[in-house]
């Protein structure tokens, strides 16, 4: 019975993935241009995020390890597989700084020489799994003195190494091999996969990222990622029922390290190119905010999340960044209607929650001079001030959108991850799955069932 | 005489200045339940640690089934700090002589000599067969009952990261599911196997901690304070359920407790501990007339 479950949910899973792999095929292959283009380059970008987040989670979420290196170990990643892949009549183009540099060899061009796309696709999952050696075998040196540390300690410690890595490969005498700090380019990428003429730029990312995170879900569902989750809700506990804990940790650690290699990886064949100025704390930042969006210890909500984060920085925040002159009379009305609507509807619910708590504007002692509750008055003078500002905004001819300047993206963002951390800190999902959903409700309703019975 | 399980001998924990645990011997036999009771900090948990690894003592050793398992001698800051006794007698400097030689020739072992610690990590003595509860439970407090014993099951495991992951150990996880049923068959908790453990009452949490003890498969059980927070009911549940195990899983039971009807009711042996050293040790009928156990500890009814 149970067995039968069992193969029931891999086949829907498996039915599932391929639905989806169908459709990204089609939205990549439509013709003319009813496929947004912004909307491949955030399906394609946000399934490599998806899997940083997911390599983060398995770390911070499921071993209780909070680790600030992921981008250290996807810069790792992004130059093993550029160095191995760039084609050998282009290294003299790409080394040019450094003459001689390069392998001399690369290992997708040799293979899909002899075996044509098939051999493309072999020689980039060998490379694949090379860059994400490369960055689990990092993993293993780093973790050796850093696994001793514990919370905030061992998160600046991993954040130093990712700084170091990133200087290190920037350091000149590398130079022949990392190209020191120019960029590498010219390597196979997502483009170059097509079937026919079927293209596939769209569907390899995500046939990567979903086989990555099948395994970190076949992993945690796993008697190891039960290890892991001990450590994590309580070490102590843990170690006394018999887990290693220096093992496990860096086995979590290491594995997630070379997930973040791969998704390093698959970023430099979506992006083309690597350099490693790219790779900055602001990355693992990034990477943290789509986990703690997600919620911490949910796969799934990683994945969402990393979807509507690149959606939101590449797509429909852009226009946060640029400078903005409303002319169109339309427009602007529009806007600021929607804008005197979010106004009057704040005040309103902060005058509301003032009368549910019993707290006045203006409080009359029963002797003495009234007293003027500060808080909320300066709070209605800035709603006035800013309706009076939003007729000013309509009358007056070419007047700025205020506040939208480069930056500002960044400074919603960081307003999101405040708001989520202080009243959502369970992130989308909490530490559920997409699939727990339903079965929490149908086994309420098995129980409330069996209590009519 | 029935085979040694646990073997104790000089053991003693200093933190900084304070020495918690003052020389300790003691021995647990096969099949055995022995109670160590005292006073509040009387250094009775912090015994419990150096036995099972989280602290290494600062000198001492610990024989489990007859093999060195902890050895340590003061070394270290602690050389000059020690106030314990025999701090040379787990080195190489030691020296044998006067009418105790061949007594304490006997006492030591042979590795002594070349100064080697011996301080294994929690994780390992639960493996050679050593299990343990909490005085404050600490369940895995995300995972559900059923979980909670499977991770401990964890630790018997063959198979290694790539079986697991790709689902190569079917049997063994099979398996193990099936000892986990068979575990919650025992302890009664059968029916609250998908709650959260931590939804679980009081008592029933306790139950789970020692189902979970039990599924490193032990051949030792260590109960830190097993009955702490119960009811006179739930106290006999207890006891009841202690000796039960102990005949139907052939285990050997070693437990700090504070309820002495538990204690009277089901020990082997007792040993007393005040202040970091032992001052009592026998059977229930002989520590209920020592004198000093009654000063230091029991007491006298008022009314008497």
């Amino acid at each position: 019975m149970m067995k039968k479950n069992d193969h029931k949910k891999s086949w829907i899973a498996l039915l599932i993935a391929v639905a989806v792999l169908v459709v990204v095929g089609l939205l990549d292959n439509l013709p003319g241009k009813i496929v947004p283009s912004m909307l491949l380059t955030v399906l394609q970008k946000g399934a490599i995020y998806a899997l940083v987040a997911v390599s983060m989670n398995l770390l911070n979420g499921f071993t209780g390890l909070f680790s600030l290196g992921q981008a250290g170990f996807m810069l790792l990643g992004a130059y093993t597989y550029a160095v191995l892949t760039v084609p050998v009549a282009r290294q003299a183009s790409v080394y040019q700084r450094y003459p001689g540099g390069g392998l001399g060899f690369s290992i997708t061009e040799s293979l899909s020489g002899a075996m044509g796309q098939f051999g493309l696709l072999l020689g980039v999952i060998l490379c694949l799994i090379l860059a994400g050696c490369v960055a689990g075998l990092f993993a293993w040196l780093i973790g050796l003195p850093v696994l001793k540390l514990k919370s905030d300690y061992l998160a600046i410690a991993t954040l130093g190494f990712a700084e170091i890595l990133r200087a290190v490969v920037q350091y000149d005498k590398l130079g022949p091999v990392t190209n020191g700090s120019n960029l590498l380019y010219g390597f196979t990428g997502f483009t170059d996969f097509h079937l026919g003429s079927l293209k596939l730029t769209t569907v390899m990312p995500f046939f990567f990222a979903g086989l990555c995170i099948l395994v970190v879900v076949l992993l945690i569902n796993s008697t190891y990622g039960r290890a892991f989750k001990a450590i994590r809700d309580d070490e102590v506990a843990a170690e006394a029922m018999g887990i290693n804990l220096a093992k496990h940790k860096r086995m979590s650690f290491m594995i997630s390290s070379f997930f973040a290699g791969v998704s390093g990886a698959l970023l430099a064949m979506f992006q083309a190119s690597v350099q490693a100025t790219a790779f900055k704390a602001a990355m693992t930042y990034e990477i943290l905010l789509i986990v703690v969006i997600g919620g911490i210890g949910s796969i799934s909500g990683s994945v969402i999340a990393s979807f509507l984060f690149v959606g939101c920085s590449e797509w429909w925040l852009r226009f946060l960044d640029n400078e903005t002159i409303l002319q169109n009379f339309g427009v602007k009305v529009k806007f600021a209607v929607v804008l005197g609507i979010l106004v009057v509807a704040a005040a309103a619910l902060g005058l509301w929650n003032m009368k549910r708590k019993g707290k006045k504007l203006i409080i009359r002692a029963a002797q003495g001079r009234p007293t003027v509750n500060w808080g909320p008055v300066l709070g209605l003078g800035l709603v006035l001030a800013a309706l009076l500002w939003d007729v000013w905004f309509v009358i007056s001819p070419n007047l700025k959108l205020p506040l939208l300047r480069s930056g500002f993206r960044m400074v919603v963002f960081s307003v999101v991850i405040m708001i989520v951390v202080l009243f959502f800190r369970e992130g989308i999902m909490g530490d559920k799955e997409l699939w727990d959903l339903g079965k929490k409700k149908r086994s309420a309703k098995a129980k409330a069932g069996a209590g009519n019975e | 005489m029935s085979e040694n399980v646990l073997r104790v001998e000089n053991a003693t924990m200093q933190f900084g200045g304070v020495v918690a645990v003052d020389n300790l011997n003691l021995e647990i036999n096969q099949g055995e339940i022995v109670s160590l009771i005292g006073p509040n900090g009387a250094g009775k948990t912090t015994a419990f640690n150096v036995i099972t690894g989280v602290y290494a003592p600062s000198n001492g050793r610990v024989e489990f089934c007859g093999e060195t398992i902890v050895r340590n001698h003061p070394q270290g800051k602690m050389k000059k700090l020690y106030k314990g006794k025999n701090p040379e007698l787990y080195t190489a400097a030691f020296k044998v002589d006067g009418e105790d030689a061949k007594e304490a020739e006997k006492q030591r072992e042979q590795a002594a000599f070349t100064d080697k610690i011996l301080a294994p990590t929690p994780d390992r003595i639960t493996k050679l067969g050593m299990a343990r509860t909490f005085q404050n439970i600490r369940l895995w407090k995300s995972q559900t009952v059923f979980d909670n014993i499977l991770i401990a099951k964890h630790l018997r495991r063959t198979s290694n990261l790539l079986t697991a992951t790709f689902r190569l150990n079917k049997k063994e996880e099979e398996a193990q599911r099936a000892d986990v049923e068979r575990l919650l068959e025992i302890v009664g908790l059968s029916e609250a196997k998908d709650e959260l453990a931590t939804s679980l009452p009081y008592g029933k949490q306790r139950r789970l901690e020692i189902a979970r003890a039990l599924a490193t498969e032990p051949k030792l059980l260590l109960l830190d304070e097993p009955a702490a927070g119960m009811n006179p009911q739930e106290t006999n549940d207890l006891t009841e359920f202690i000796g039960r195990i102990r005949s139907d899983l052939g285990l050997t039971v070693f437990l700090i407790e504070h309820h002495m009807d538990l204690v009277m009711d089901i020990s082997d042996r007792i040993y007393v501990l005040d202040f970091g050293g032992l001052i009592a040790k026998g059977t229930p009928a002989e520590i209920q007339n020592d004198q000093r156990v009654i000063d230091a500890y029991l007491g006298v009814a008022e009314d008497a």
